[in-house]
């Protein structure tokens, strides 16, 4: 075919390439004007509330493209992978269920529910069915990676999220409801071991590849960890209260200055289990993990508590610092904290005027020792006298000697306490043994019980003692 | 037969010619390649094997179905749509060879192309677990969990039938079913009620089952014993104790586990092949040995409890697998040529797609047609609690169930993953049901009409 020109013919494939041409050129210029009024079409949009939430904006291309392209078929299919995962797993067939967490949560990235769900389903639900401690541990490592490294990633100001993420940590692996808590704990204590090179953290030397590292397997960004530290610490970070404590004070960070009662209540109960059980020991001899209080904390957490009684109106808060109050003060005892236990002690009338607590600190430590108020017989008051210096040989089989001088003091305070209101025919007919008679007594059986390396240390220092005492 | 092999060719040159074939496969080739990159497994060697499996031969299926529906329905209504139809029913050829061949012709496409995708997964899969990169543990587990192909086997089931007629009468004479209430439900409750009582184990109690196993085992043949319970304490989340012992009627010596487990998902222990008497019979009993927190386990269905045998070897599965894959391809080849030999390429197409989304949506389906579009709880007062809508949109799922539960069952990629056997029967049933009742009633239908149509307007 041809067409008449100026100077002659243009064949049809000329015209026909001119026209793409031009095509081509129009497109191109629509896509420019396009992207030039996209800017303002999104602003506008929020100015008017068309949209609910707002876009997504720093989700990969594909997340991007889903959300986007899919509309509200996403929701339909989000179902369809839903309804699939449900039957899956009933079967017993789990080996799909991240792949499908990861394309359901993907589909609705913005719904938290979601993420939260997916979650706590596998840290949870799936991990139990598992008797192998290994693929429990799995489980629940796959539940903190779809929070930690998705979940957060597209949802970083929704704080719910950052509060879920630590429950995960506090309760599941901090916790002892599973009955698997032992081997998580020690999982989370070897991996931190091995990323940390211990549980404290230098920040001033900190390697700048490992600091990276941190950030980027982790999600643990040192200069947060410092803050955290600083004002709350000094932490084990193999102890699963401190990254508890840490991704809940993320969560009340992203909350803004009014905070989060719940983000602020898992800092509040984190640093309760970091005083309590914050300070990790490993016996490099055996596979053992201890949990020890990490008692220097303790002004950090009345701080931390006290900011959120004033921040918060709720009751929760002021309750929760009264019952920590009550129980710090034996384990500060337990300590040989002697004087600190008697100010916390104070400090626990002085918040508590109303409240029946026992106002003579020797008399408060031995109630609260026994847990109880009533008179207890000889047979209790033994076991309860010989079971404190059995702890303290414990502690001290372990090196930590100012905790075995605690038990051994608080062993002894009992001893004092049940035989302060008994005339001498009442000793003569039910009063305790010597406490030293009771002390060699539970040392026996401490031998006897300890395995190695406990019980070889524990003989060592028994010499000692005793070559000082004949001294 | 020579008529139907040429149009096939035809149907074949014309495939390589458009490409198709060109682009299908280097569409496999690429979803093979690619797929792996991005799906996530559960952590462990034997999860991301059978995430792999499934995923692989997933994608693989479904380009091809969603490739031989488009062939399929473009082989005769396009060759209508261009008069190029006219050079063949003007030679000594039938409408019955015409719609063989031409659905032989992409037969042929999808065995080639399914053979090349079968054969990529299967040898990606032995790269992928070779020996170097995973350790010998994991491979000694994917040898035990993925590799396998185990046999179910269920335990003989009571039936409540007559029971469940017998109470029922006695309920009418006595006037206590409501008059309400239809006698077919008072049957299903009244039979349900039967069937719990028998699968609920009281705390401390015993259930017994009997399961028929081959008597030509092998001496090392360890087989799974693989249950599934509800409990009364589901909600709470309480592991319950139980004791499994297994072995022969009134000696059950030979076997003893005793685990606490969690109601709600699978678990599974082994039962070494000591303790399976010769000829096969083993009698299994389960304790409910729960003390601290007292519960009712149920072991509800007759899948609740199996027993799980090897039975062949991973390769044969997988290569069975791939032929009930490819008796799939071949009924929606059918459904494709019959839909493009009666209407114009997007109505054939449309219809196609409509029966191919009912094998998708299978469990939606079945869940619909068992409780309506809406659950409404059972109330003393109101006896038959539905409303109009709900028993039209039932009815209308239960007619889509019994043409979809089929194509949703026959499904060998449930098992593969597993290590679950595909036997022969499964093959057998696919064909029946697939290739000669669906696939038949299609071509039927397909040339029937075809036979009847104009097509030289």
């Amino acid at each position: 075919m041809f067409q008449p020109t100026r100077g002659g013919v243009i064949k049809a494939h000329e015209r026909d390439f001119l026209s793409d041409i031009l095509c081509l050129l129009t497109a191109a210029m629509c896509l420019w004007a396009a992207q030039a009024r996209h800017g303002q079409i999104l602003e506008q949009r929020a100015v008017h509330e068309l949209v609910q939430v707002t876009p997504l904006e720093n989700a990969p291309p594909l997340v991007a493209f889903t959300t986007v392209a899919l509309g509200g078929f996403r929701g339909l299919i989000a179902d369809l992978l839903w309804m699939r995962a449900s039957r899956l797993q009933d079967e017993g067939k789990y080996f799909e269920l991240v792949q499908l967490a990861d394309w359901i949560t993907k589909l609705e990235p913005r719904f938290t529910g979601v993420w939260a769900y997916h979650a706590w389903n596998m840290a949870y639900n799936v991990s139990i069915m598992f008797e192998d401690n290994e693929e429990r541990w799995r489980w629940v490592v796959n539940g903190i990676q779809l929070l930690r490294d998705s979940g957060i990633f597209y949802n970083s100001g929704d704080p719910q999220l950052y509060k879920e993420l630590g429950d995960i940590y506090k309760q599941k692996i901090g916790g002892i409801t599973s009955e698997k808590n032992q081997y998580f704990k020690r999982m989370l204590a070897k991996e931190m071991s091995e990323l940390l090179g211990g549980g404290y953290i230098d920040y001033d030397q900190l390697d700048p590849a490992l600091a990276k590292r941190m950030i980027k397997d982790h999600k643990l960004d040192p200069k947060i960890m410092r803050e955290i530290d600083e004002e709350y610490g000094p932490l084990d970070w193999r102890a699963p209260s401190s990254h508890s404590l840490y991704w809940a004070y993320r969560g009340s960070r992203v909350a803004g200055p009014g905070g989060h009662v719940q983000c602020d209540r898992l800092i509040n109960h984190s640093l309760i289990d970091a005083f309590e059980q914050g300070r990790i020991l490993l016996l490099p001899e055996s596979e053992l993990v201890i949990h020890t209080p990490n008692i220097d904390i303790l002004p950090n957490v009345i701080r931390a508590y006290e900011r959120s009684i004033a921040r918060h109106e709720n009751k929760s808060f002021p309750d929760g610092f009264v019952s920590f109050l009550k129980d710090a003060i034996i384990v500060l005892y337990s300590f040989n904290r002697k004087e600190q236990a008697r100010e916390t002690h104070q400090l626990l009338l002085a918040r508590n005027p109303d409240e029946e607590i026992e106002k003579s600190f020797s008399r408060y430590v031995y109630i609260n020792s026994i847990k109880t108020t009533r008179a207890i017989s000889e047979t209790d008051a033994t076991m309860y006298v010989e079971g404190a210096f059995y702890k303290s040989f414990f502690w001290l089989a372990l090196g930590e000697e100012e905790r075995a001088k605690g038990y051994d003091a608080m062993a002894r305070t009992c001893w004092k306490q049940f035989m302060k209101a008994k005339t001498p025919e009442m000793i003569e007919r039910m009063g305790l043994a010597p406490a030293g008679e009771l002390r060699k007594r539970a040392m026996a059986r401490a031998m006897g019980e300890f395995g190695e390396p406990l019980s070889g240390r524990l003989k060592l220092l028994a010499e000692k003692m005793q070559a000082e005492d004949k001294e | 037969m020579n008529k139907i092999f040429a149009i096939a060719g035809l149907a074949i040159r014309t495939a390589v010619r458009s490409r198709v074939f060109i682009w299908l496969m280097i569409l496999l080739v690429s979803a093979i390649i690619v797929l792996p990159l991005i799906l996530k497994g559960d952590g462990s060697a034997a999860g991301r094997a059978q995430v792999l499996i499934h995923y692989n031969l997933r994608i693989i299926a479904i380009i091809l179905t969603l490739a031989t529906v488009w062939v399929a329905c473009g082989s005769v209504s396009t060759e209508i749509r261009d008069r190029h139809i006219h050079l063949l029913v003007t030679k000594p050829v039938s409408r019955l060879q015409l719609w063989l061949g031409k659905w032989f012709g992409i037969l042929c496409i999808n065995a080639a192309l399914l053979s090349i995708g079968g054969g990529l997964t299967y040898g990606l899969l032995l790269w992928e677990t070779r020996e170097g990169v995973l350790t010998e543990e994991d491979r000694a587990t994917l040898a035990e969990e993925v590799f396998v192909a185990r046999r179910p086997f269920y335990a003989e089931t009571k039936s409540h039938d007559s029971i469940a007629t017998e109470t029922l009468e006695a309920l009418m004479v006595r006037g206590d079913i409501p008059e309400n209430m239809p006698a077919q439900r008072a049957y299903k409750t009244i039979k349900r009620f039967y069937q719990l009582r028998e699968n609920s184990v009281l705390p401390g109690t015993v259930k017994e089952w009997r399961f028929e196993l081959p008597m030509n085992m092998g001496p090392d043949e360890d087989v799974i014993l693989r249950y599934r319970f509800s409990s009364s304490r589901q909600a709470q989340r309480r592991s319950t104790a139980g004791m499994w012992t297994a072995g022969r009627k009134n000696d059950l010596a030979p076997f003893r586990h005793r685990h606490a487990s969690y109601p709600g998902g699978a678990h599974q222990f082994t039962v070494p092949r000591a303790a399976i008497p010769d000829d096969g019979v083993l009698y299994v009993k389960y304790m409910n040995a729960e003390t601290k927190y007292p519960a009712t386990v149920v072991f509800d269905g007759n899948s609740a409890v199996t027993i799980l045998a090897n039975s062949g070897s991973f390769s044969m599965n997988f290569l069975r697998a791939m032929l009930v894959l490819f008796i799939r391809l071949a009924f929606f080849a059918s459904l494709g040529v019959t839909a493009g030999s009666l209407l114009s390429m997007p109505v054939a197409v449309f219809l196609s797609f409509f029966v191919l989304s009912l094998s998708s949506f299978g469990d939606y389906i079945a869940s619909v047609a068992s409780t309506g579009l809406f659950y409404i709880p059972h109330h003393p007062e109101h006896v038959e609690p539905t409303t109009f809508l709900n028993t039209i949109a039932q009815s209308f799922f239960k007619c889509m169930n019994v043409v979809s539960s089929p194509l949703a069952r026959l499904d060998p990629l449930e098992s593969l993953p597993s290590g679950l056997l595909i036997s022969w029967a499964f093959i057998a049933e696919s064909i029946l049901f697939l290739l000669i009742i669906y696939a038949g009633l299609s071509a039927v239908l397909g040339v029937g009409c075809f036979n009847r149509r104009e097509v030289a307007l």
